[in-house]
């Protein structure tokens, strides 16, 4: 068939070491030019949090670029700036992390940077109760400026109920408000560690000279051991059941959107049921060929639609449908066109349906040769989730291995015993 | 005697020791030095190579075009210029978005449902999109699909098939996302500041165009469309990746063999800019003000243009460590950040900003912007703000050339902009003969008229 995939071997030029501390470095050659990217991953994340302290998280990662005994106040930031450092951080709801994109000459300045402020965190009261009104701003500028945002996390919240990915990433506003800096220095104690971090390099480097630097700069560190994890596993109560529907008028809507959310495997839960759903995601709403848009879009039945499957996570992942209606539609309809697609869908796939979106699947891997930023963080958030480097570079078995019947028996399970929350969002007054 | 000498002896040595254990703690809280570990870095310095190449098509375009192999992968971008929304004429805006949107619905022997399968099996990215002056073409493609993706592209982009029922799913998303404009407050802020900057000027638009001509544009316009703007006149190229010039030439020049060298493409009229409107407030409910600000900026080519891209930087363009953010967010912790970047378009050249805050904290935001624009006119920068900036640009240069498709933007742009063939061997050269002195004759310049400020929120 269409094997565009003639240098799989070699997905990734990738090695990895174990530093006695625990550092795991994983270190990807990319010579094109002399630049390298460098993700630092920590196993923690918004579902670490405890009620009632959402937003530790991400807050502490600000916390992250105010200074430490060596480097203090925003010093970091004049550095990185002054040395050509394109940098930023993330916080999602299972991991973080730093990055930074770099001339090749100032890799081991960053190397320093990171694994000093691994251990080193040093802030002042003022700089705290700075970045706790900049996290604030942050979350009414992402989400309480906009009444669409603000509804998601309500749903967000629905879907998820009583576990820790019912917290939403930017904190609630009363959350943020009581945090202190003792609840992120403790944070920060328990999770920021050698053995509970992941540091990628990706670039013009070779791994011999990767693997000394990460060496020199994080192999003094000490190693926590015994990382006392809050996270609790127990997701029952979301993988078997329940069905929601919320409709909401809301400002500032114009056009009604329609969306429907399941509870889903994912690659840690069960990672053969996952990879089936990714793919049939993939057939269903994902291209221009796929399912949604031959059956519903190009025949005028919505304006749009599409679908996708979050399966990296360290809890359950997400399946989302989403779509925008026909103007003047029947909302008790649109309902039904949804999750009858669904159904219908699964119904018709054949196997050679099958066969087809695996091929095209595997054939954009060829591209991650090219972006040393895209295979840093691919290897980076796969490693972080525990998995070997030889699974990640034989990465495209875990799609080449897929049944027909696994799709079928997922996706159906799925639609009859997984939570599910369908929203239809209108406009407050029709237009 | 001897116990008092023990005495003395160990006190000498306990004192030693003391200072010797001061003298280790200092060195460890201060032994940190960036620039030390920058010079004795294994790793050192290295340019990349960018050896940017002209060729010359058979109608007379040119191209430019970096040879690069370490990944097995081409990217090609490319612009018919005069071609964007600004362009399309007052009864038919929203024309060129539309037109862009259509052709990936088929072409010549690619019909609909195979064009994108053929696209997905054979990992070929390919990409359509208008600016307000130039429509764009990218395609990105594995090494031994490049024939294919040319055959497909030229009947793609020279055949289209333009069949009314797309044209209907193609109308139907844009009308939707015409009503969906006003949802986001960013948007409302963005759209209103092009009315009270450009006036009544094309310039004005937005991609998505007008309900009421949209909803009546037709296949004889869209056949206008490519007629007129898919031109040889027009037409600037990029190439970068795993190809030969020899090669790049003989698709090129496959890809183009049909395409008309000229036609009256039009120019669009200066506007007239209003870089000093009154501040006003869009009235909205919502717990944040956002602003947006404009003053007068350079355009590419302009004396100042290196000055003034420094002097910006100082100022608001360089993230965290800007003075705009090092008051408003890291100080006070009145914004997630407030940012200011030179537009360096050529009807308007523009230092646009903006900056989101509770609206309890607006007035004192705004005052710090003014005060700080002020210090800017009058006092201009320090040594070592400006030696910051200068090292910043320097170290950065490398970092455009990570992926395939970024050098080929790369190279689009500069042929845009006209910085000429040799620009990445000068670039850096451009940089370090900026000096201190025309960075402040900058500052004082272009920061002496306080910015036009524009709000969405209830202030």
């Amino acid at each position: 068939m269409f094997f565009a995939l003639n240098a799989r071997a070699e997905l990734f030029d990738a090695k990895e070491m174990y530093l006695n501390n625990g550092l795991r470095v994983i270190v990807s050659e990319n010579h094109k030019a002399p630049v390298a990217k460098v993700v630092l991953f920590y196993k923690v994340g918004a579902i670490d949090e405890i009620s009632g302290k959402s937003g530790l998280a991400h807050l502490l990662e600000h916390l992250m670029f105010r200074g430490t005994k060596k480097v203090p106040a925003s010093n970091l930031n004049e550095i990185m700036h002054q040395n050509g450092v394109e940098y930023n951080a993330y916080t999602s709801a299972d991991l973080t992390a730093y990055h930074e994109t770099v001339d090749i000459s100032r890799l081991e300045l960053v190397l320093f940077l990171e694994a000093d402020r691994m251990t080193n965190l040093d802030i002042s009261d003022e700089a705290f109760e700075g970045e706790q009104k900049i996290v604030f701003e942050e979350r009414q500028q992402r989400i309480d400026n906009n009444p669409k945002s603000l509804f998601n996390e309500e749903v967000h919240h629905i879907l998820w109920q009583n576990t820790p990915y019912a917290h939403p990433i930017a904190g609630f506003k009363d959350d943020i408000k009581r945090l202190t800096k003792e609840d992120a220095l403790d944070f920060y104690r328990r999770y920021y560690a050698p053995d509970n971090a992941v540091l990628v390099i990706s670039g013009d480097i070779t791994p011999k000279e990767g693997f000394e630097l990460a060496q020199k700069y994080f192999g003094k560190i000490d190693k926590k051991s015994d990382i006392q994890r809050r996270f609790d596993d127990d997701f029952s109560a979301v993988l078997s059941g329940g069905k929601y529907q919320i409709e909401k008028y809301l400002e500032h809507t114009n056009r009604k959107n329609i969306v429907l959310r399941y509870v889903a495997p994912s690659v840690l839960t069960d990672p053969k049921k996952a990879y089936a759903l990714a793919l049939f995601s993939s057939y269903f709403g994902e291209s221009q060929n796929s399912y949604l848009k031959k059956q519903l879009v190009e025949k005028g039945k919505l304006v749009e639609a599409s679908c996708s499957a979050d399966i990296y996570s360290r809890g359950p992942g997400t399946f989302y449908v989403a779509a925008l209606p026909i103007k003047n539609s029947d909302d008790v309809q649109n309902f039904a066109v949804l999750s009858d697609a669904l159904k219908q869908a699964i119904e018709r796939l054949m196997p050679e349906d099958v066969e087809k979106e695996k091929n095209k699947n595997m054939s954009w891997f060829v591209y991650i040769k090219d972006n040393p930023e895209d295979a840093a963080f691919f290897l980076g958030k796969m490693a972080a989730l525990g998995f070997g480097l030889e699974d990640i570079q034989n990465y495209e078995k875990n799609i080449e291995n897929v049944s027909f019947d696994d799709i079928q028996n997922t996706v159906r399970e799925m639609i009859e015993k997984s939570k599910n929350v369908y929203t239809l969002c209108a406009p407050k007054e029709e237009l | 005697m001897i116990k008092k000498v023990i005495y003395v002896v160990l006190n000498a040595f306990f004192a030693a020791l003391l200072i010797y254990a001061l003298y280790i703690f200092l060195m460890q809280k201060n032994d940190f030095d960036a620039q030390k570990i920058v010079q004795n870095s294994a790793l050192k310095g290295k340019t990349f190579e960018a050896n940017v190449e002209e060729i010359t098509l058979d109608g007379g375009n040119k191209a430019w075009l970096l040879a690069e192999n370490s990944a097995p992968l081409v990217a090609l971008e490319f612009c018919f210029d005069k071609s964007g929304f600004a362009f399309d004429d007052d009864t038919t805006q929203g024309l060129a978005q539309m037109a862009a949107e259509i052709l990936s619905y088929g072409g010549g022997r690619y019909e609909n449902t195979r064009l994108n399968d053929l696209l997905e099996e054979n990992a070929i990215e390919l990409d359509f999109k208008v600016s307000s002056d130039a429509f764009f073409v990218s395609m990105t493609t594995p090494k031994n699909n490049i024939k294919l993706a040319f055959d497909i592209l030229k009947d793609v982009l020279f055949l289209p098939h333009l069949k009314p029922e797309h044209l209907e799913i193609v109308r139907r998303k844009q009308l939707t996302a015409i009503d969906m404009q006003n949802e986001k407050p960013e948007k409302v802020l963005n759209k209103e500041f092009k009315k009270v900057f450009y006036g009544s000027h094309p310039l004005s638009r937005s991609a998505l165009g007008l309900k009421e001509d949209v909803e009546k544009i037709d296949i004889a316009d869209l056949k206008n469309f490519y007629q007129t703007r898919f031109v040889g006149d027009n037409l600037i190229i990029a190439v970068a990746g795993d190809v030969t010039k020899d090669e790049a030439a003989h698709l090129l020049n496959g890809l183009f063999s049909d395409l008309p060298s000229s036609s009256e493409s039009k120019n669009l009229l200066e506007p007239d800019a209003n870089y000093q409107f009154e501040e006003y407030n869009i009235n909205r409910d919502m717990p944040q003000v956002l602003a947006h600000f404009v003053a007068k900026g350079v355009k590419r080519l302009d004396d100042d243009f290196y000055a003034l891209y420094i002097a910006n930087e100082i100022f608001g363009g360089s993230g965290l460590s800007s003075r705009l953010n090092l008051i408003a967010r890291e100080k006070e912790g009145l914004t997630y950040g407030a940012y200011t970047y030179l537009n360096d378009n050529k009807y308007a050249p523009m230092i646009e900003g903006s900056f989101a805050t509770s609206k309890e904290n607006y007035q004192k935001m705004r005052q710090i912007l003014l005060e700080e624009w002020q210090k800017m006119a009058d006092f201009g920068v320090t040594k070592s703000e400006f030696e910051a900036v200068q090292n910043n640009m320097l170290t950065s240069f490398n970092l455009r050339f990570m992926s395939l498709p970024d050098i080929a933007s790369q190279l689009l742009y500069m042929q845009k902009k006209h910085l000429g063939l040799d620009f990445l061997k000068k670039r850096n050269e451009y940089v370090k003969n900026t000096t201190l002195n025309q960075v402040n004759a900058a500052a004082k310049k272009y920061f002496a008229i306080k910015p036009a400020v524009l709000t969405i929120g209830n202030n």
